[in-house]
C-alpha cells in the first residue's frame, strides 16, 4: 500500500486516473499512468522476487521496470494487450524481465532513480501460501489483492472511522452479524447500524467496479476482468 | 502484527495487512452477489444451504449436487423419490417470509411458467416455498449453458446461428402466452447433450426483480427496460446481444460495431443483428417469429442427413481426406503388377535368339583375288547349303515338316550379309531355340564349307556363341513398359477404388490417427507381399529378401502402432503371419545347403543339390544314350551329389553351360528347355571319345558361391578326366580302356 502517499493527493487525481485515457493518449494519459503503476506495483514485485531475485535485487527491478514504463508508455506492445491495465502490465514485465532487466542490471546505473516508492517490507509479510502459484497466477493474484486493498482504502476514507467496526460486515454471512452488540459499541441505533451496513456493501461494490473500471479500456469488459479476478483469488 | 490465518468461510489465508484485514476471497465473491440486504432488513442469506438444512428442507427430494450460483438463486440437482428422476431445484435467493404479497406473485408467476411446454423451454415441474425459502422444481438439463461455450471463444457463424431459431420458436410460443422472459443472456440458454436449446428462468426475472430493483442483467438489457417498460421486443433485443457476443466472443459497445467489421461473416447477418440491437423497440423486429424467418434465410437449416446436391465438393474433398491411402497402397501395387505383368509377356512371348559367326572366304590359290562378296553371300544362301544344313541337324524330322518346308524356314531364320568395308561375311541366325540357333549357324557354315572347301577356304573369324539373351523380347524393355503402364494405371484404378469405398462406406467419421497408421501399415503389407511374390522370379537376391523382411517388419509394427483399430489388427496378424513365413523361406534360401534353383513352371528339371562343405567341385557327367541313369525318385528329380563327386546322368537331358554360369538342361525328346543358375563361378570341360567309340562328356564347376576361381590356388585337386573315365566306364560295367586324349 502506498502510505507513503498522502491521501490529499490521491483524492483529486483518484477518479479521474484511467487506463482508458492512456490507451487513447488522451489528456491527462501520463498522469493516469503514473498513479496506476503506483497502485499496482505489488504484483510487479511479488513476481521479481518469484524470479529468484532478493528483495534488494526485486526492489531494482521494480523500479527499473516502472521506470521504463513510464518512459515508454503503452509504445511497443500490441492494440490486444492494452485491453486491460494488468495484461497489459504482465506482458510488459515478461519482456522487461527478459530483455532490458539484464541489460539495466549490467550497467549498473547508480543512483536509485524511484518512480514508485515500494513498501518491500510489507509486501514480503503479504505472501501467503503462494508457492504453487505460476508467476501468471501470482501476478494476478497480488494483483486483486492490491484492487481490494484500494477499494478497502477508499472506502476507510469515505466511512469515517466506524469503517473499522463495520467492514467486518462486508464478508459475513447470515446470523453472524449481532447488530445489537454491534450498535452499543458504535453508540448507534441498531436500525442505524443495519442501514449503514447496508450502504457500505453497496458502497463497496461500486468502489470495486470502478476500481476494476479504471483498469480496462472499455466498459465492457469490467465483468470478465472481476471474474478473472476472483479467480485469481480461488 | 499477527500472522496469516485462514477464513473460516472459505479456508483461503487471510492477513491482517491486506485488503483490510478481510479474506480476500470472500471479499472479492460478494461482488457476484447480486441483492445487498433491502434497506432495513437483516443481511439476507446468499442462499448456501448446509446439506442438513437440504434434507430438512426438502425431505421429498434427494439431492444429489450442488450445480451452481445463479443471480437469483442456488441450483441443485436432485433426485425427486415419489416419481424417481432427476431434477434441478433453484432455491430462491432472498428471505420474503410472511411476505403474502410476494407469495402470491410468485404463484402466478409459477402457474403461469407451469403452462409453458414447449421442447425449447425447460420445463417447470414444481413450486413451492419451504420454510420461508422459494424453490422452483425444474427438468433438469445435462449440458452446458452458452456461456460455457462462450468462454471457450467466439463460435462459427454456423453454429452461432444454428441456437438462434430454436430460442426464437420458444420465445414466439411464450410470447403468445403474453409471457416475457427478461433475463434472456447466456447463462439462461443450455445446450443438452443432443444439441437441443432450452431456454431456463423464463418469467423469473420478473418475479423477481420486482422488488424494485432493476431485473434482467444490464448487458443484454434493452435501453427501455431502464423503464421498465417490458415486453416481448426486449427479449430480442437481449437475443440480439447473445447473438452479437456468439459471433464476435464480446458485446456490442454503445456504438454497436457491426459484426462483418469484427469477424469474417455474411453482411446478411450484419443486418440482422444490427437490427435486433436498435435502440428502438419500433426499429427492432417485432416479433421472435420474424427474427427466426430471417436467420432461416442466411442458413438454411441443414438436416441431419444432409442432401447429396449441396454436399458434392465438401464430399468430394472428404472422399480423399479418407481414402489417401489406397493410392500409397495401390501405386507399388499396381508398380509390381505392372513389372510382374511385364515378366510374364515377356515369358510367353516367343523368343527369338540370335547366334553369330563371321567367316571370310578366300581363294585356296593365294594369286587369286577374292572372290566377289555378293557371289560368295549368294552361293551360301543357295538351297543347296540349307538343305544340308536340314539333312545335318535332322531338321525335317524334328521341325516335323517338309523338307521343303524347311528349307523355307531356314530362309527366313539366316541372314547373310557383308560387313562393309572389309571381306567378312556375318551369318546371322535367329531362331526360337538358344541351342538350335547355334547349331544352325554352325552347321550352315560347315555344309557351305563342304560344299565349297575344295575350291576355297572359309576361315571361321568368329564361332558362333550360345546366346545368352533372346533379341527379342528384351526382358528389360519389358519390365520398363510393364511398370510404366503399371505406374500410369494404377491411380486410376486407385481413383476407382477410392469411389467405390466411398460409396460402400458413406461418412464414417474422423479416423484417428491410429487408424492412419494400420492404413499405412496394410499399404506396407501389401507392397511387402507383392514384391515377393512377383519380383522372386525376377530377381534372386539375398537383398530382396531381405528388404522384403524390412518392409514385412514395418507393416507390422503399424500394425501394432493402430492395434486400437480393426484394420491395425488385421494388418499386424496377416503382417506377422507373412513375415514369419517369409524369414523361414528365406532360412531355408541361406541355409547351408545351397541348391540350385531353377525357374518354376509345370516342367520338372532336375534340381541337385550339393553340400557346401564338400570339396567344392562339382563334376557332371554326361554321355550318350545307353549310360546308365541314376535312380531318381519323385518328381523333381532331385539328384544326390555322389560323395566322389562324380554326377552322371544319362544324355537326357542334356547339360549346356553357359558364360553366365547357368546349367541349362534340355529335354530332346520334349524339346523343354529350362535354365538355372548355379552357384558356380567358374567352369570348364569337355568331352572325351574313347577308342571304342564311347563318348562322354563331362562338366566341372564350382558350387560353394564363396570361393572365385581366381583365388583358388593351383594346387588345389582338380577331378582327373581318366579318373573320371574309368568311373564312368565302370559303372557302366564297361571294360576300362586306354583314354585318348580328348578335343
Amino acid at each position: 500500500m502506498t502510505r507513503e502517499v498522502a491521501s490529499e493527493d490521491r483524492q483529486p487525481l483518484f477518479l479521474t486516473t484511467r487506463w482508458s485515457l492512456v490507451v487513447g493518449a488522451a489528456a491527462g494519459a501520463e498522469t493516469s499512468l503514473e498513479v496506476l503503476c503506483r497502485q499496482y506495483w505489488q504484483p510487479v514485485y511479488a513476481v521479481a522476487r518469484r524470479a529468484g531475485n532478493d528483495e534488494e535485487a526485486a526492489k531494482d527491478l521494480t523500479q527499473g521496470f516502472f521506470e521504463m514504463i513510464l518512459r515508454k508508455g503503452t509504445l511497443g506492445l500490441a492494440d490486444r494487450q492494452k485491453g486491460r491495465f494488468r495484461t497489459f502490465l504482465v506482458t510488459a514485465l515478461k519482456r522487461y524481465m527478459v530483455n532490458e532487466w539484464r541489460r539495466d542490471h549490467a550497467a549498473k546505473r547508480g543512483g536509485s532513480a524511484e518512480p514508485v516508492s515500494l513498501d518491500t517490507e510489507l509486501a514480503e509479510r503479504v505472501a501467503g501460501d503462494e508457492r504453487d502459484l505460476s508467476p501468471d497466477a501470482l501476478f494476478d493474484r497480488r494483483w486483486a489483492l492490491a484492487l481490494l486493498d484500494a477499494a478497502m482504502q477508499r472506502l476507510g476514507e469515505e466511512s469515517g472511522r466506524d469503517f473499522a467496526q463495520l467492514k467486518h460486515c462486508l464478508t459475513a454471512e447470515r446470523g453472524e452479524i449481532d447488530y445489537g452488540e454491534l450498535a452499543g459499541r458504535l453508540g448507534s441505533s441498531e436500525g442505524a447500524v443495519r442501514v449503514s451496513v447496508h450502504r457500505l456493501r453497496k458502497r463497496y461494490r461500486a468502489v470495486i467496479r470502478e476500481e476494476v473500471a479504471r483498469t480496462v479500456a472499455d466498459e465492457s469488459e469490467v465483468e470478465e476482468e472481476m471474474r478473472a479476478l476472483m479467480a485469481a483469488l480461488m | 502484527m499477527s500472522g496469516p490465518k485462514t477464513c473460516t468461510r472459505c479456508g483461503a489465508t487471510m492477513n491482517d495487512e491486506t485488503a483490510g484485514g478481510l479474506c480476500p476471497r470472500c471479499l472479492m465473491a460478494m461482488n457476484f452477489d447480486t441483492r445487498t440486504m433491502p434497506e432495513g432488513e437483516e443481511a439476507p442469506r446468499a442462499a448456501t444451504l448446509s446439506a442438513e438444512e437440504m434434507r430438512e428442507r426438502f425431505p421429498q427430494f434427494e439431492i444429489l449436487e450442488y450445480l451452481g450460483r445463479g443471480g437469483m438463486g442456488v441450483v441443485y440437482k436432485a433426485r425427486q423419490k415419489a416419481l424417481d428422476r432427476v431434477v434441478a431445484i433453484k432455491v430462491l435467493a432472498g428471505e420474503w417470509q410472511g411476505d403474502a404479497d410476494f407469495a402470491a406473485r410468485f404463484e402466478r408467476e409459477a402457474k403461469t411458467l407451469a403452462q409453458m411446454s414447449h421442447p425449447n423451454i425447460v420445463t417447470v415441474h414444481d413450486f413451492g416455498d419451504a420454510g420461508g425459502l422459494y424453490y422452483i422444481v425444474m427438468e433438469y438439463i445435462d449440458g452446458v449453458n452458452l456461456r460455457d461455450l462462450l468462454r471457450e471463444g467466439k463460435m462459427a457463424p454456423e453454429q452461432a446461428l444454428a441456437i438462434v431459431p430454436p430460442v426464437c420458436e420458444a420465445l414466439e410460443y411464450a410470447h403468445g402466452k403474453g409471457v416475457v422472459h427478461r433475463d434472456i443472456k447466456p447463462e439462461n440458454l443450455l445446450l443438452d447433450r443432443d444439441g437441443r436449446v432450452k431456454i431456463a428462468d423464463f418469467g423469473i426475472a420478473s418475479l423477481v426483480g420486482a422488488t424494485g430493483e432493476k431485473s434482467g442483467t444490464p448487458p443484454y438489457m434493452a435501453p427501455e427496460q431502464e423503464s421498465g417498460a417490458v415486453d416481448r421486443r426486449t427479449d430480442i433485443y437481449a437475443l440480439g446481444v447473445v447473438l452479437y457476443e456468439m459471433l464476435t466472443g464480446e458485446r456490442p459497445a454503445k456504438d454497436v460495431v457491426a459484426p462483418s467489421r469484427k469477424v469474417e461473416v455474411d453482411v446478411k447477418i450484419d443486418e440482422m443483428v444490427l437490427r435486433a440491437l436498435e435502440k428502438e423497440p419500433e426499429r427492432r423486429y417485432q416479433t421472435a417469429g420474424e427474427l427466426r424467418t430471417v436467420v432461416e434465410t442466411i442458413q438454411p437449416a441443414s438436416s441431419g442427413s444432409g442432401g447429396s446436391s449441396t454436399k458434392d465438393p465438401p464430399r468430394s474433398r472428404g472422399m480423399f481426406r479418407r481414402w489417401w491411402w489406397v493410392l500409397l497402397v495401390l501405386i507399388p501395387v499396381g508398380l509390381l503388377l505392372g513389372i510382374a505383368g511385364g515378366a510374364v509377356f515377356y515369358g510367353i512371348q516367343p523368343k527369338k535368339y540370335e547366334a553369330k559367326s563371321v567367316v571370310q572366304i578366300r581363294p585356296l590359290d593365294p594369286a587369286k583375288s577374292d572372290p566377289a562378296v555378293a557371289t560368295q553371300i549368294a552361293a551360301m544362301k543357295s538351297g543347296a547349303t540349307l538343305s544340308d544344313v536340314a539333312e545335318r541337324l535332322a531338321l525335317p524330322r524334328r521341325w516335323r515338316m517338309h523338307p521343303e518346308m524347311v528349307q523355307l524356314a531356314l530362309r527366313r531364320y539366316i541372314n547373310v550379309t557383308h560387313i562393309r568395308g572389309t571381306s567378312l561375311i556375318e551369318v546371322r541366325v535367329r531362331y526360337s531355340d538358344r541351342t538350335d540357333v547355334v547349331d544352325i549357324a554352325k552347321a550352315f557354315v560347315e555344309a557351305y564349307r563342304a560344299r565349297v572347301g575344295d575350291k576355297v577356304s572359309v576361315l571361321i573369324h568368329e564361332e558362333p556363341m550360345l546366346p545368352d539373351r533372346p533379341v527379342s523380347p528384351v526382358i528389360a524393355w519389358c519390365l520398363a513398359a510393364g511398370a510404366a503402364a503399371g505406374l500410369l494405371v494404377s491411380p486410376f484404378i486407385a481413383l476407382l477404388v477410392m469411389v467405390l469405398l466411398q460409396r460402400v462406406f458413406p461418412e464414417g467419421g474422423r479416423t484417428p490417427k491410429a487408424a492412419n497408421k494400420g492404413k499405412w501399415g496394410l499399404g506396407l503389407l501389401v507392397t511387402s507381399m507383392v514384391a515377393g511374390f512377383t519380383l522372386w522370379d525376377a530377381v534372386n537376391e539375398t537383398f530382396l529378401m531381405v528388404a522384403c523382411a524390412l518392409v514385412a517388419a514395418a507393416a507390422v509394427a503399424c500394425g501394432i502402432r493402430a492395434w486400437k483399430t480393426r484394420l491395425g489388427k488385421f494388418t499386424a496378424v496377416v503382417s506377422g503371419l507373412w513375415l514369419v513365413g517369409w524369414l523361414v523361406f528365406a532360412v531355408g534360401f541361406l541355409s547351408p545347403i545351397g541348391s540350385l534353383h531353377q525357374y518354376s513352371g509345370q516342367n520338372l528339371y532336375p534340381r541337385l543339390e550339393v553340400p557346401r562343405d564338400h570339396g567344392g567341385m562339382l563334376v557332371v557327367a554326361f554321355g550318350q544314350p545307353g549310360y546308365p541313369e541314376l535312380p531318381i525318385q519323385g518328381k523333381h528329380q532331385v539328384l544326390r551329389f555322389p560323395e566322389d563327386g562324380i554326377l552322371i546322368t544319362s544324355s537326357v537331358p542334356r547339360f549346356g553351360l553357359n558364360a553366365d554360369h547357368e546349367i541349362e538342361s534340355r529335354d530332346p525328346a520334349t524339346g523343354k528347355h529350362e535354365v538355372s543358375r548355379l552357384e558356380s563361378h567358374w567352369e570348364t570341360g569337355g568331352t572325351r571319345e574313347a577308342a571304342d567309340g564311347i563318348r562322354f562328356g563331362y562338366q566341372v564347376w564350382e558350387v560353394g558361391g564363396d570361393a572365385h576361381w581366381k583365388d583358388r590356388k593351383s594346387s588345389d585337386p582338380r577331378p582327373k578326366v581318366d579318373e573320371i573315365e574309368s568311373r564312368l566306364r565302370a559303372r557302366a560295367g564297361l571294360a576300362p580302356v586306354e583314354a585318348e586324349s580328348g578335343k
